[in-house]
């Protein structure tokens, strides 16, 4: 039931009133001044308050202004009661905060009528004071979750290399609940690679979508994997996890660690621009296929391009933030911002350039620009940093005809060598050498064949024809490998003998690389160790691999 | 899958991925990866990426598929080679004949 506060020095006066208000449905209670008024008004918490004009001690023209302050954010109706009608008094009322008058002698059907009217803008104003209440509480909770993403999506970005020195980039601060995305990871190789994208949408729901698209970037990145295969990863994790009508726009670039080579997938990006050391653009990575997150994975189109490069090159990427910058017929477009670059030289004239196009005018979309300069890239190639294993140790492999039918043995042995400790980083160099050694113990010291047949592109295939031909025949032999590992001394110790009659070697320790197999086989041997040489008339061969 | 391949998106470029080892277990597939290739492929790419090791035959390989391909028709890319797999090109003065990246 709605309250109604009488305030009236006059007991007829109230009695009259009150009377007349609780006939109209409402609570009522009534106090003889300005004073009482305002101390009852905490535990009655009236809708509306009938005010006396002329009261001694504290006056209506005083109370409503304390009152209106009590009422705080909801509105309070005060109608003043007055007996006099004179222009004045009626102006001090409303300045005084009164909302309406209603004078002497009270005529029922009026004051009703106000009563109805006052207490309908009451509830308005209540239930609107609700309504901000609750918009106040979700919107800062809106406000803690962006924060709550903001904080997963920086650590999860912990690893992006922005901070390449060749890499210059500009980014709106928020610029992942705008949906556009810049990635920067180093490979293995001592290449670098870079992802722009641009995510349909904005708030939340792009910025969501950031986190699977960085996750499988970095792991795959961290791999070394082909551009092709980055993209076909990510567009086959968005489809999976995206709704239809959201998708990213992506151009993904790898760089080589030597500077020189440029491979790149562009799903739906402006064409990125490469800038020879004239400032003109010489090309464009043009987007060649729908964007990530469309197709299916059976659908994808992987193929990427790749260009030559030189070190004066630089590689500029923006999203159609650029594009679409109010220029003076329209937006700035693909030729606009060729224009613009053909002035700059770097990351910081571009962004002046930008901003001065930006001046007095209203962004419509959030601008991100990359600039990579291919050079070479500086980066080291991934390495091994184990402390190499304290424990010497010899083993001797002895393998038999059916197991050299059967078994991989070099690769086999290389593997399980190169979990020890140390071993990773010379496993490429012990798997050549011991497969050099062991092909040439097999091809020729077990089956006789003859390397003089590989020198045409034919007799290459007829040999190992033959090859498989007399391994499948092959009944008897065996071949050894010895392994000694001296850790004092960093060394591998490494000795192949074969069963097979031997042969004089001088023929074939010739310094010069010759056309044939065995020829260059001898020489990577000769170039990846030392102490090379052969014992038992040509069946054993020795050498040493340092580490 | 230890060879694979793709043309690049104008078919300028073919690319030949070696997973693993490039050794004298791909001869034949090796030698197939590259007879059909369309005329309008400029440059042979191998790509090494996923290469960890390769023997003297692989070195061979590479020699014929030169020869066969047609040297000075086409460019010749071996990329994206570990520094062991680059240093064994290198001994094999393969920089003379392709161009290593």
């Amino acid at each position: 039931m709605m309250r109604v506060l009488i305030v009236d020095d006059q007991a007829a006066n109230r009695l009259l009133l009150s009377d007349m208000v609780r006939g109209f449905g409402y609570q009522c209670l009534t106090v003889n001044d300005g004073a009482d008024a305002l101390a009852v008004y905490p535990r009655f918490t009236p809708d509306l308050v009938l005010l006396d004009v002329l009261m001694p001690g504290l006056s209506g023209l005083a109370t409503a202004p304390k009152l209106k302050q009590l009422a705080g954010e909801v509105h309070l109706p005060i109608i003043f009661i007055t007996a006099l009608d004179e222009q004045e008094t009626l102006l001090q009322c409303l300045e005084a905060g009164g909302d309406d008058f209603i004078s002497k002698p009270f005529e029922p059907v009026v004051l009703e009528a106000k009563l109805r009217a006052h207490m309908r803008t009451r509830e308005l104003s209540s239930s609107l004071a609700e309504k901000n209440k609750a918009l106040a509480y979700h919107s800062s909770r809106i406000e803690r979750e962006h924060q709550i993403v903001e904080h997963i999506f920086q650590n999860s970005l912990a690893h992006n290399y922005l901070d390449y020195p060749n890499l210059h980039t500009y980014l709106s601060p928020m610029s992942m609940f705008n949906g556009d995305l810049l990635l920067a990871a180093p490979g293995p190789l001592g290449n670098i690679y870079v992802l722009l994208g641009d995510f349909t949408g904005h708030g939340l729901s792009a910025a969501v979508g950031a986190l699977p698209t960085s996750q499988t970037f970095f792991s795959l990145t961290e791999q070394g994997a082909s551009v092709g295969e980055i993209v076909r990863e990510i567009n086959k994790r968005l489809h999976h996890l995206l709704p239809t009508d959201m998708f990213l726009a992506a151009l993904v670039v790898e760089l080589s660690a030597s500077g020189e080579r440029v491979s790149y997938w562009n799903g739906g990006i402006p064409p990125a621009v490469l800038l020879g050391a004239d400032q003109r653009a010489w090309a464009a990575l043009q987007p060649q296929h729908l964007a990530l997150g469309i197709l299916t994975d059976n659908e994808f189109d992987s193929r990427v391009s790749s260009l030559r490069v030189s070190p004066d090159d630089s590689l500029v990427l923006y999203t159609d933030g650029l594009t679409e910058l109010p220029a003076e017929q329209g937006m700035l477009g693909v030729d606009g911002v060729r224009e613009l670059l053909q002035g700059c030289t770097n990351m910081g004239e571009l962004t002046a350039a930008v901003q001065r196009l930006m001046i007095g005018r209203k962004q419509r979309d959030d601008v991100s620009m990359a600039w990579l300069r291919c050079r070479p890239t500086g980066l080291k190639p991934r390495q091994d940093n184990t402390t190499p294993s304290g424990i010497p140790f010899e083993v001797k492999i002895r393998l038999h005809s059916e197991d050299i039918q059967q078994l991989d043995p070099v690769n086999q042995i290389v593997r399980d060598l190169s979990h020890i400790p140390g071993f990773g980083l010379v496993k490429s160099q012990l798997f050549t050498v011991l497969q050099e050694a062991y092909s040439n113990a097999l091809e020729h010291g077990l089956l006789q064949l003859d390397s003089s047949l590989k020198s045409t592109p034919e007799g290459f295939e007829q040999y190992y024809q033959l090859y498989q031909e007399r391994l499948q025949a092959l009944q008897h032999g065996w071949i050894e490998f010895g392994i000694e590992y001296c850790p004092a001394r960093r060394y591998l110790k490494l000795r192949v003998t074969d069963s097979g009659t031997g042969f004089s070697h001088a023929e074939l320790v010739a310094e010069e690389p010759t056309d044939d197999g065995f020829g260059r086989g001898l020489q990577l041997i000769r170039q990846l160790t030392s102490e090379l040489c052969w014992n038992d008339n040509g069946r054993t061969v020795e050498c040493i691999l340092p580490m | 899958m230890t060879l694979s391949t793709e043309y690049s998106n104008d078919n300028k470029q073919f690319v030949i991925h070696v997973k693993g080892k490039f050794d004298f277990g791909l001869v034949q597939q090796f030698r197939q990866s590259y007879a059909e290739l369309k005329d309008g492929a400029e440059t042979v790419v191998v790509d090494f990426r996923e290469t960890e090791y390769i023997d003297s035959c692989a070195l061979g390989m590479l020699l014929n598929m030169r020869k066969s391909v047609g040297v000075g028709e086409k460019n010749f890319h071996l990329v994206n080679c570990r520094p062991e797999i680059r240093n064994i090109l290198e001994i094999a003065r393969f920089d003379k004949l392709f161009h290593i990246d």
